[in-house]
């Protein structure tokens, strides 16, 4: 039971109460009882307090291996492997420098398989936190098996996924709206059976390689997912308004993706929603990852860069 | 051979019934001051185990057979809480018209008269449970937040209810979600029963008469939620004089004038309340665009001996327009300069017509027609954007009850009702180039037609041992050319143990065709209900409850004893991260699943004498199963508290003055906690998502909370026999400013180290309050 300490206290009321009665020379009898009162009023509501927050101990959760692949066109298949870490050791708007905050919990030293066609292949580490193959060929449709061991801690993860096939942006419009704004419509042709997609607009600056700030992705303009059972033909036509443009020069990227990808790309939508995350039960992300977290997904994404003239 | 046992039978029985030497004695049972009717007042015949109790409109009928009495008269007795019995004797004779005038005991000092369903050995006898019927005569003497006495308050420290967040008027009924409670004021439904983002409710205590609740074993004749009924009776008014009573807060004003339009014919009550925060920052040169006020209006005539026409209607508004008309006389350079615009408006309007009609002495007819209405509007600007959305649910409905008095050991009940709901939410309209991203809309408005009938028997045998309750409801919503439809038994009995003590078991089926279409625990604005629809079925929940009853005669003590197991199916919430906001295709972001609460509920509590009060204690657990939420585990509600404990004392210092003080307990409300995090590459490998993961949903339970709150009351000096009467409140909110916890943050350390830390925030600390109420 906490004692009423008054120097701890904050009177929560009285932020909201600018004194200012004196301020207007020329009052009335009347407005001055009305201002006693409401003097009275604030006095009374001076000496409530806000209550001292109580600390409160949890469970630190585990360590464990988080892992992100990406599948870059000439058969090249990147692995990020780092651990996850106490929600108590960095928090968003922290000073810490997000390099550093990414040294610290890249895997130095640890072992990365993955197995096609009950082939093996151990990828090569490429500098911490990544791994890499050039052999393992990416065919469409074909299952792969993961396996990762983070060295420090002794923990691994294993995790599987199916190579989906790329999807060839067939054509890319626009119709300029105004200065900043742009309907831009893509074509293409939606392959049988059920398929998602994740269409990524960049602007002309974006460069996958350069990550000079890993927290600013300004350069991003927008992503839209897609759900064929929302199509109504295998010839998709698809418009969305581009707000905001930088520059005369974006990019369009198709990439058709795994369920469970499409899902965790779905609840980062949901989850970003400012509205969302103040008043709504948070959202633990989707993860195909056993023993561990991220997602294990190989897909290869159609590009088109598009001049607005 | 059987036809002929049979009509044999049936013969001998209307001879029996003819020749029957009865006296039916009925009436009304009424305040001799105000002429207001008394419910559930007691008529007996002293020394046996004949008697009748008033129904809600203080009726009662009472069947004498002469063989079982000695005397050449019948003596009569009337009881009831708070006022001093009073003994008839009538004559044998076939019918007698009696009604009993009940004086109030000039001791002003019996303060707080809480009875759970009814006083004393009445609560023993009845066969019913979970009930607690609170009168509101001496509820202003129990302190509360900023002073304002509030009946969801009230409510909150009774066992089986869980408050929401701290000082909200959110409850949680035996496991149940916030709009699983039906709550009724004069049958009119209130679908919005908080001001102030919920933190006051809207019913004005000035205006009230007495609120039942009940929260198991339910009446056939209640329905259309799982969890609880909260059936809130306005005032009738003074019959008789003209009172007038009103009150000065830190938070609100409210004043209540009341009296006969013809004297003991008919009579009114109006009572309004109006907050100043507003004002009051105006005064000191601030500004706060903000204010709610109510208006309750009630109106009744008897129409004849036999008939009593009512009207009552509630009327209230929450207001926030931050505008630049608002600000021009404070900041007139502000008003020029402010592009922008918020605000909202929401509020209720009720409106009960209902006649009482009096078929023959054993039989009582009550009529309602209903309407109610809930709407909101949110509008918003900037520069020459403007926006506005609107929502609102009304219902339309008739209700009949029939109480057949059969005889004394048998009481029927029937009736049914059908109520056409319309809701039309998110209707949207906006000008300017907003209008571009959001294009206005009339919203998707759909009917909803709801009905029930009902049936329902108490019967006595075994000389009184045995009480039994049964009752059939069936009731049903036709809703997007889709019927359900369900039958929803009710069962109960009690058995005497002897004189004082009873054992009662309970069980009852509820079903719900509409929910709150929210996915926050916080009271807000842009709330809609809705309606089952083709693809929402509608919830249901099965209730067992047994329970133990004692009377304490010599120290007037009272105890209850309850248990319970309630399942519950159809359960709503929403996937995670769901968008509910200007969301017309809501219902693909609803999951539907099942729950289970089980728990114990105490309570103690002495209804009068110098010193009274109760204590209550729960021991309580709510779980919930959704497939989709929570990797499919069982997880625990949001609401789920181990222990919840309310202390609530009232004692009569002297002649002037009363002290009151509650204190209350509850184990941690559940929390989804951040628990740690990892960094992985955006969507496009253009820079580093930090990803939280939390614990599993509501794993976390945060600290106790626990509070006290206490109360002075300063009354007017005895010996003045002024007509104009006053008394000062002075009293505090949580005296020991103890945080009671609503979620779990974390914040960087403050101790120098470098790090952080998680903590729990309290909303409410220490708050003084000062309030002057008065009558004449």
């Amino acid at each position: 039971m906490s004692s009423l300490d008054y120097s701890d206290l904050f009177p929560l009321w009285l932020t909201i109460f600018p004194f200012r009665i004196m301020k207007k020379p020329n009052l009335s009898i009347t407005n001055i009882l009305i201002k006693l009162c409401a003097g009275v009023w604030c006095a009374f509501l001076f000496f409530s307090c806000s209550p001292k927050p109580i600390p409160i101990y949890l469970d630190e959760i585990e360590s464990l291996p988080v892992i992100w692949t990406q599948a870059i066109p000439s058969s090249t298949t990147l692995l990020y492997l780092s651990r996850s870490f106490s929600a108590l050791e960095f928090q968003e708007g922290d000073s810490t420098e997000t390099e550093d905050l990414l040294q610290q919990f890249l895997t130095e030293d640890g072992l990365v398989i993955l197995t096609h066609n009950n082939l093996p292949d151990t990828l090569f580490k490429v500098s911490n936190g990544i791994w890499a193959t050039l052999s393992t060929e990416l065919i469409p449709g074909d299952t792969y098996y993961l396996y990762a061991q983070d060295f420090l801690n002794g923990k691994s993860v294993t995790a599987e996924t199916q190579m989906y096939p790329a999807v060839v942006l067939d054509t890319v419009t626009y119709s300029i709206i105004d200065t900043i704004s742009a309907d831009v419509t893509i074509q293409f042709v939606d392959p049988p059976g059920a398929n998602w997609y994740a269409v990524h607009y960049y602007s002309e600056y974006a460069d996958p390689l350069e990550v000079d700030d890993p927290f600013a992705a300004e350069n991003i303009v927008e992503t839209k997912l897609l759900s064929d059972l929302e199509f109504g033909s295998s010839d998709v036509s698809f418009t969305y308004t581009l707000e905001f443009l930088e520059s005369d020069t974006f990019f369009v990227s198709l990439n058709n993706i795994s369920p469970e990808y499409y899902d965790y790309l779905s609840q980062r939508q949901r989850g970003g929603n400012i509205y969302n995350q103040l008043i709504q039960e948070p959202i633990n992300y989707v993860s195909n990852v056993q023993g561990g977290f991220g997602m294990f997904a190989l897909h290869l994404p159609s590009v088109r860069q598009v001049i607005l003239e | 051979m059987n036809l002929r046992f049979t009509l044999v039978l049936l013969a001998n029985f209307f001879l029996l019934a003819t020749f029957a030497q009865t006296t039916v004695v009925s009436g009304y049972i009424k305040d001799k001051k105000t002429g207001e009717p008394l419910l559930f007042a007691t008529v007996h015949i002293p020394g046996t185990s004949i008697g009748a109790t008033s129904n809600e409109y203080g009726f009662f009928s009472l069947t004498v057979e002469h063989s079982k009495i000695s005397s050449e008269t019948i003596s009569l007795e009337c009881n009831l809480l708070g006022y001093p019995a009073i003994q008839y004797s009538i004559p044998k004779v076939s019918e007698y018209k009696l009604n009993v005038q009940m004086a109030e005991e000039a001791d002003e000092t019996a303060v707080v008269e809480i009875v759970s369903n009814r006083s004393g050995l009445e609560k023993v006898s009845s066969a019913q449970m979970s009930t607690m019927r609170i009168p509101m005569k001496g509820l202003n003497r129990i302190p509360s937040l900023g002073g304002e006495t509030d009946i969801i308050k009230i409510v909150q420290l009774m066992p089986g209810v869980q408050r929401g967040g701290e000082g909200g008027t959110g409850m949680f009924v035996r496991g149940g979600t916030a709009d699983q409670n039906l709550v009724l004021l004069d049958e009119a439904t209130v679908y919005n029963i908080g001001h102030l983002f919920g933190f006051f409710s809207v019913f004005n205590s000035d205006a009230l008469h007495d609120m039942t609740m009940i929260k198991g074993s339910f009446p056939a004749q209640y329905g259309g939620r799982l969890s609880s009924i909260l059936d809130i009776r306005m005032k009738e008014g003074n019959a008789r004089e003209f009172h007038a009573a009103g009150g000065i807060g830190l938070l609100s004003s409210r004043l209540t004038i009341e009296g006969p339009i013809e004297k003991d014919t008919s009579s009114f009550m109006i009572s309004a309340r109006r907050t100043y925060i507003d004002q009051v920052f105006k005064a000191v040169g601030s500004f706060l665009p903000y204010h709610f006020y109510d208006l309750n209006l009630k109106a009744n005539r008897w129409m004849g001996p036999k008939d009593r026409l009512f009207f009552s209607s509630y009327f209230g508004n929450d207001i926030l327009r931050f505008d630049n008309s608002d600000v021009e006389d404070n900041e007139p350079d502000t008003a020029q300069q402010s592009p922008f615009g918020f605000g909202f408006r929401l509020g209720n309007f009720t409106n009960t017509l209902r006649w009482n009609h009096l078929y023959s002495d054993k039989v009582f007819s009550n009529l309602s027609l209903v309407h109610t209405k809930f709407d909101y509007d949110i509008f918003g600007k900037f520069d020459e954007n403007n926006i506005l959305i609107k929502s609102d649910v009304r219902d339309i409905g008739i209700k009949g009850d029939v109480d057949y008095f059969k005889s004394n050991d048998h009481h029927m009940k029937f009736g049914g009702q059908l109520t056409q709901h319309i809701f039309k939410p998110n209707v949207v309209s906006t000008a300017g180039d907003i209008s571009d991203f959001l294009q206005s809309r009339n919203g998707n408005q759909l009917l909803s037609t709801e009905w029930a009938l009902y049936a329902a028997s108490e019967i006595d045998f075994k000389e009184g041992l045995w009480k039994l309750f049964t009752g059939l409801r069936t009731s049903g919503s036709f809703v997007s050319q889709k019927m359900y439809a369900g039958v929803e038994p009710r069962i109960a009995a009690r058995y005497m143990l002897d004189e004082f003590s009873s054992l009662k078991f309970g069980y009852s089926r509820m079903k719900q065709y509409m929910h709150l279409v929210s996915s926050s625990s916080v009271a807000l604005p842009t709330e809609l209900w809705y309606p089952v629809t083709s693809g929402i079925k509608p919830q249901r929940s099965d209730q067992v409850v047994v329970a133990y009853n004692r009377f304490f005669e010599k120290l007037n003590l009272n105890l209850e004893l309850e248990g319970y197991y309630k399942w519950m199916q159809n359960l709503i919430e929403y996937r995670e991260g769901a968008n509910l906001i200007l969301n017309d295709n809501f219902e693909k972001e609803l999951l539907q699943g099942t729950g289970d609460s089980w728990g114990m509920e105490f309570l103690l509590q002495r209804s009068e004498g110098r010193l009274n009060g109760w204590i209550s204690y729960t021991l309580s657990w709510a779980t919930r199963d959704f497939e989709e939420l929570n990797n499919g585990e069982t997880f625990w509600a949001k609401y789920d508290r181990r222990h919840n404990i309310s202390v609530v004392a009232t004692y009569n210092l002297s002649k002037r003055w009363d002290f009151s003080a509650v204190w209350v307990y509850s184990s941690g409300s559940r929390f989804t906690a951040q628990a740690g995090q990892y960094l992985v590459p955006n969507s496009t490998f253009t820079g580093v998502d930090v990803i939280p993961v939390y614990t599993a949903r509501n794993e976390v339970s945060m600290s106790s909370s626990h509070r006290l709150d206490v109360n002075f009351v300063l009354k007017p000096r005895p010996e003045k026999k002024k007509k104009f009467k006053s008394e000062w409140h002075f009293g505090c909110y949580n005296l020991y400013n103890r945080a009671s916890p609503y979620r779990i943050n974390i914040a960087a350390n403050t101790d120098g180290s470098i790090g952080y830390h998680y903590e729990q925030p309290g909303l409410f600390g220490f708050i003084p309050s000062v309030a002057y109420n008065f009558s004449f």
